[in-house]
């Protein structure tokens, strides 16, 4: 987000707090520190994109997940060029419900980033991979809970 | 349900009827079926058995002498709630057939009425029954459970887990539990507090991945007046706080390597320093630690120090996912749908075949707490007295999730994958196995032994 537009956001989100909206302050705090308003859910789920990027079906059913669990959600486009325009959608979606919603995009070896995003963020509670993922994946070094999305 | 011959043998069937000819075809047709059939040739028979014996559906004529089948219905009604009465009527009497079902009638038939019409609706009926049978059986289950224990449990493995657990609480040394996010961690270590000898005292909890370093610091281990900028007075942390009782570190394997080292040191020396002290303070205090993931691969990559490991897992508890306990779903969907019902003032107490079927196939990332979340959500959308799939989330109506892998860090095996593969391409061909032969490129012959062997499709 452009300095300004977190400036007049921030403004915004003391102006609803200060009026005793606190709901509303918080969802606007949310959305400018994703990562910090998604550390601060019971966990995370870490989705993971197909070459295709993030299909319908795993923004639903990831959300889906996320609101009834409580948890914030990191969203992994592997490789971020053909993702980007989903991802945009699964961001909008997610601030929508009032989901913790983080982005994050990596190059090169699915595996070595999933590993790399497992470790860097904490409270990860389980993986969500595309399916197209699963069939030329192993993620050997995750031990996490791994799931995919079956047609 | 209904088709299920070990179903039928089980269901008691009670035909009433003064037609004698009508009774035997009933009887006939009925108990080839497999039911346990019972008949009565009047209304006053009818009455007589029903005090002597139970029965699960009442299959009776509308019009009788002396005893109709109205009063047949009321005296089962009494006797046995849950029964179901069926009645038969001729076109004439349907207008009180109609009125019948108001009083509490599952059904009714018209006379003339074919055969197949009757096993549909009797078997429909028996089904019902059971059901509330089944339901009722797994709310006392739970009730008596809930006496008795604090978690709601019939899994051999759990049940293990508990047994080791209340040895630990004996030997009141430091314990380490893992499992995935959601299988009931803190419950677990809430329930060796209380039945320790620490249970008079405090059990705190923290999770370690929820703060940043400076903050887990400030909240573990408290800080004297003036430590920082903002430290406008003196404030006890956890660990002082939870002294003669139990310190509940949850996420443990988030911690920092530098916080690490503290708690390593408290856990060694039996005390600390506050954040900005100079004396050290004693303390006596249970830690109890959690983790999601793997604490070997953990250490293997250096996240994780050993020493402090080997501190903390005197005994170690694993805790199996909500998907390798299946048996307890049942159970578990019955203590949150009462949990939840009551706490919103609401009648459902029952859970429909389907919805049971899609929990016990579902896979569960969120384990206990998602079927919890299920359920309370279930609770508050269902209008009547059963939860049925409407009222479950679309996602996990349509079953679109899989296990890639379940066991922290394990590979799944040529096997495990083999087996998942098929079970899709099955659930992907409605079941038809010629048609999912086709899909693998294999033959009906070579289809069957596998299934064969990896017991799939076996009850």
């Amino acid at each position: 987000m452009p300095r300004k537009n977190v400036l007049d956001a921030l403004l915004e989100a003391v102006t609803f707090a200060e009026a005793g909206e606190t709901e509303t302050a918080r969802r606007l705090a949310a959305e400018i520190f994703p990562e910090e308003a998604a550390g601060r859910r019971a966990g995370r789920i870490l989705a993971v994109s197909g070459a295709s990027g993030f299909s319908t079906g795993m923004i639903e059913d990831s959300l889906g997940m996320a609101e009834r669990l409580d948890y914030g959600l990191i969203a992994l486009s592997v490789p971020p060029a053909l993702a980007q325009l989903s991802a945009e959608q699964f961001r909008a979606k997610a601030a929508e419900r009032g989901i913790p919603f983080v982005h994050a995009t990596r190059t090169g070896d699915p595996e070595v980033a999933v590993a790399e995003i497992s470790r860097q963020f904490k409270k990860i509670a389980f993986l969500l991979i595309e399916s197209d993922l699963a069939s030329r994946a192993r993620f050997a070094t995750v031990s996490l809970p791994i799931f995919y999305l079956g047609a | 349900m209904g088709d299920n011959p070990v179903q039928r043998a089980k269901a008691r069937l009670l035909i009433v009827d003064d037609e004698p000819i009508a009774l035997r075809n009933l009887e006939r047709v009925l108990a080839g079926d497999g039911y346990q059939v019972s008949t009565a040739p009047s209304g006053q028979s009818a009455l007589r058995q029903l005090r002597h014996q139970a029965f699960d559906v009442v299959l009776t004529d509308l019009r009788m002498e002396k005893v109709d089948g109205l009063q047949v219905l009321k005296r089962c009604k009494d006797i046995d709630p849950d029964a179901e009465v069926i009645l038969i009527t001729g076109y004439a009497a349907i207008e009180t057939a109609i009125e019948a079902m108001k009083q509490g009638a599952y059904h009714y038939l018209a006379k003339p009425f074919k055969l197949e019409e009757v096993r549909k609706v009797v078997g429909e009926a028996a089904e019902k029954v059971a059901l509330k049978k089944e339901n009722r059986k797994l709310r006392e289950t739970v009730e008596n459970l809930k006496d008795r224990v604090d978690i709601i449990t019939q899994d051999p493995g759990v049940l293990r887990v508990l047994d080791t657990a209340r040895d630990a609480t004996a030997a009141d040394c430091n314990i380490l539990i893992t499992g995935e996010s959601g299988t009931g961690k803190e419950l677990i270590a809430r329930y060796v507090h209380r039945h320790s000898l620490r249970s008079a005292s405090i059990f705190l909890a923290v999770n370690c991945g929820a703060f940043t370093e400076e903050l887990l610091t400030s909240e573990l281990f408290g800080h004297e007046k003036g430590a920082f900028t903002g430290a406008a007075g003196q404030k006890k942390g956890l660990v002082e706080v939870a002294h003669g009782g139990t310190l509940f570190l949850d996420e443990v394997t988030e911690m920092s390597p530098s916080m690490q080292v503290r708690l390593l040191r408290v856990i060694q020396e039996k005390e600390f320093i506050r954040v900005g002290g100079t004396e050290p303070i004693a303390i006596d205090v249970r830690f109890i630690a959690a983790t999601n993931r793997n604490v070997q691969e953990a250490i293997e990559a250096g996240a994780f120090r050993q020493d402090l490991y080997y501190r903390l897992a005197v005994v170690t508890l694993s805790l199996p996912p909500l998907a390798e306990r299946r048996d307890d779903i049942p159970m578990l969907a019955h203590f949150f749908l009462k949990k939840h019902a009551e706490r919103m003032g609401k009648k459902v107490d029952t859970i429909s075949p389907e919805v049971m079927e899609l929990l016990s196939g579902y896979g569960f990332p969120g384990n206990v707490r998602e079927l919890e979340n299920i359920i309370e959500r279930g609770v508050a959308l269902a209008k009547g007295q059963t939860l049925e799939t409407s009222h479950l989330p679309d996602d996990l109506k349509k079953m679109r999730l899989k296990v890639f892998r379940r066991g922290a860090g394990r590979i799944p095996s040529l096997d495990d994958q083999e087996k998942a593969y098929i079970q899709w391409v099955l659930e992907e061909a409605d079941g038809n196995r010629s048609r999912a032969a086709a899909m693998l490129g294999i033959d009906r012959v070579s289809l069957w032994r596998k299934l064969k062997r990896y017991g799939i499709g076996e009850p």
